[in-house]
């Protein structure tokens, strides 16, 4: 009999344990169950998926990264990340108008992007300040705002008075940019400066591994650990726990989020401008529009919630994500003959998996507090019924 | 009042560093951005007829450093190029652009007709840093046509001025 009960408690036990695991990893759990259904539906060889997977990972990883800091500072998402692309963007049209090539244009742009992005850092984290607590989706008007401030510099100011040489830049009317730039002068300059390819035979091209880009990457991840462990790091972490006691014990707050908004900026422009290096095309007014959503989409894939998000979230998170986008459209065409649908699929999950992510956290944050108030009330009510 | 001063100190130097790496970094990979049209045949008397090839050009710009030196490296001991020369090719009908950096000497020019290779052109770049954008009509020949092989006429243009190179084929 009492084996039989222990084993029943054992039973019980896994069963809690991955009811807790599903509740606390949904979003992963549900991505893994799709891809399992149309990874192979895509009929895509494991190769080209690998092939695809790394190509995106060095392009993506950079950008999500970029959004661990404000998280950590208690900031949710940071969708005016958009401000930072616009910066990157901005850098790379004026190095193609100058005709940098190669590695020392790629780090010319990242250079000249600097102070842009500092700059709008600094206004987004300035506004943040002051709309504490509605942070995310202030940011993300910000980022809708700052778009057509961007459209007014790139489309009026350049050429009358941001000099533009070049003139297959600029629109036929003498000023304002083209829509599309071809950035073929710093195209993969970082991704092939230490190009590596395996399996590769004679009608196979095998699979390129971006070293460079990964040294990159992975420099940026021991950047974090590392500024998690100094005082600034410290205090992030603080103010993002509990600001208001963070502020009792001394941490300027305002300052460490103004701080934390303006890091994330500069990385996702430096973030861009890895991501356009690998695509090698711009497109002036669309290809910042949603780099805040796609990064966004891709944490929150990894299991990341607008409270939390640790690294191992990112990686998860750009595999999963991307996996999807690969597969989707294939698998789309195959079970339904239609690509299409596929692509619309892709789009119709990321949004909503930021609206899936968002209702979670709110749900559980709604839970906690309810058994925060329960607690209290046990703890209240205990004392007088013993006194009783 | 000391640290005040280290301070400042530090500010502008970092200002100062800021800026020479911004020259240093335009001077080092200041390029010329050039347009390839491969299809005009520019006839004794001035007459020009399209002509449409494939045109490759060999290793216009170095991969990188790394691949250089690998390169340089694998060439002594292997007798071999560890990563192949980098190729860009323009294919019949499409101008191309290709931006090569001021310094680099030597470019490869080959001209395919569907598969055959008709003309391979060596050109020593030697390229006005001041000059941003460089225009190569590389008027080729008609292999078919005695009267038009012998030479081919390189035009560099610039925005506004065309500067006239006529050099001797090498078929």
């Amino acid at each position: 009999m009492r084996k039989i009960d222990n084993k029943n408690e054992l039973l019980k036990n896994i069963f809690k344990n991955i009811m807790i695991f599903i509740s606390k990893y949904p979003v992963p759990i549900m991505f893994i169950i799709f891809l399992i259904f149309t990874v192979p539906m895509s009929h895509f060889t494991v190769k080209y998926l690998i092939n695809e997977l790394l190509t995106r990972l060095a392009r993506n990883s950079f950008l999500v990264l970029s959004l661990l800091l404000p998280i950590m500072a208690g900031m949710g998402i940071n969708f005016a990340m958009v401000l930072g692309a616009m910066a990157g963007q901005i850098s790379l049209i004026l190095i193609t108008d100058w005709s940098i090539v190669g590695i020392p244009g790629f780090f010319l742009a990242i250079l000249v992007s600097l102070p842009i992005a500092i700059l709008l850092g600094f206004l987004c984290g300035y506004i943040l300040n002051r709309a504490k607590g509605r942070e995310m989706v202030t940011s993300m008007i910000l980022g809708f705002f700052m778009n057509g401030f961007y459209q007014f510099i790139v489309l009026y100011m350049m050429g009358p008075v941001i000099p533009i040489k070049n003139k297959l830049l600029l629109l036929s009317r003498g000023f304002g940019i083209r829509n599309a730039i071809n950035l073929q002068a710093i195209r993969q300059c970082i991704d092939d400066f230490i190009p590596i390819t395996i399996l590769k035979t004679q009608y196979d091209p095998g699979i390129k591994i971006p070293i460079a880009t990964f040294i990159l990457i992975a420099l940026f991840c021991f950047f974090i650990i590392w500024f998690k462990k100094t005082k600034i790091g410290q205090d992030m972490r603080a103010v993002g726990q509990d600001r208001l006691i963070a502020e009792s014990s001394g941490i300027a707050s305002d300052r460490t989020r103004l701080l934390s908004i303006v890091i994330s900026t500069v990385l996702a422009a430096i973030g861009q401008i890895i991501f356009l290096q690998n695509v090698g095309t711009l497109s002036t007014y669309n290809s910042h529009d949603q780099t805040g959503q796609f990064a966004a989409a891709s944490l929150l894939v990894g299991g990341a919630t607008v409270s939390s998000a640790n690294i191992g979230n990112v990686f998860l998170g750009v595999t999963l994500f991307h996996l999807m986008f690969i597969v989707s459209p294939m698998a789309g065409k195959n079970i339904l003959g239609n690509a299409q649908v596929g692509e619309y699929f892709r789009v119709f999950v990321s949004y909503g998996i930021i609206a899936i992510a968002l209702v979670l956290y709110s749900w559980k944050r709604h839970k906690e507090k309810e058994r925060e108030r329960m607690a209290l009330r046990q703890n209240t009510t205990t004392p007088k019924t013993k006194t009783e | 009042m000391n640290s005040n001063i280290k301070g400042i100190i530090v500010k502008i130097s970092a200002i100062i560093l800021y800026i020479l790496l911004i020259v240093f970094l335009y001077n080092v990979g200041k390029g010329h951005t050039v347009y390839i049209f491969n299809q005009k045949f520019i006839t004794s008397n001035g007459t020009e007829i399209e002509a449409l090839y494939t045109c490759k050009i060999i290793n216009p710009v170095s991969k990188s450093a790394f691949v250089d030196f690998a390169n340089l490296v694998s060439s002594k001991i292997l007798v071999k190029k560890l990563y192949q020369d980098q190729v860009f090719t323009f294919h019949k009908g499409v101008p191309g652009q290709i931006v090569i950096p001021w310094h680099k000497k030597k470019v490869v020019f080959e001209f395919y007709d569907g598969k055959n290779l008709v003309k391979r052109m060596e050109k020593e770049v030697v390229l006005d840093p001041k000059i941003t954008q460089y225009i190569w009509q590389l008027a080729a020949l008609y292999v078919e046509n005695n009267e038009w092989s012998g030479e081919y006429i390189i035009q560099e243009t610039t925005d506004s001025e065309i500067i006239k190179d006529t050099e001797v084929t090498t078929e």
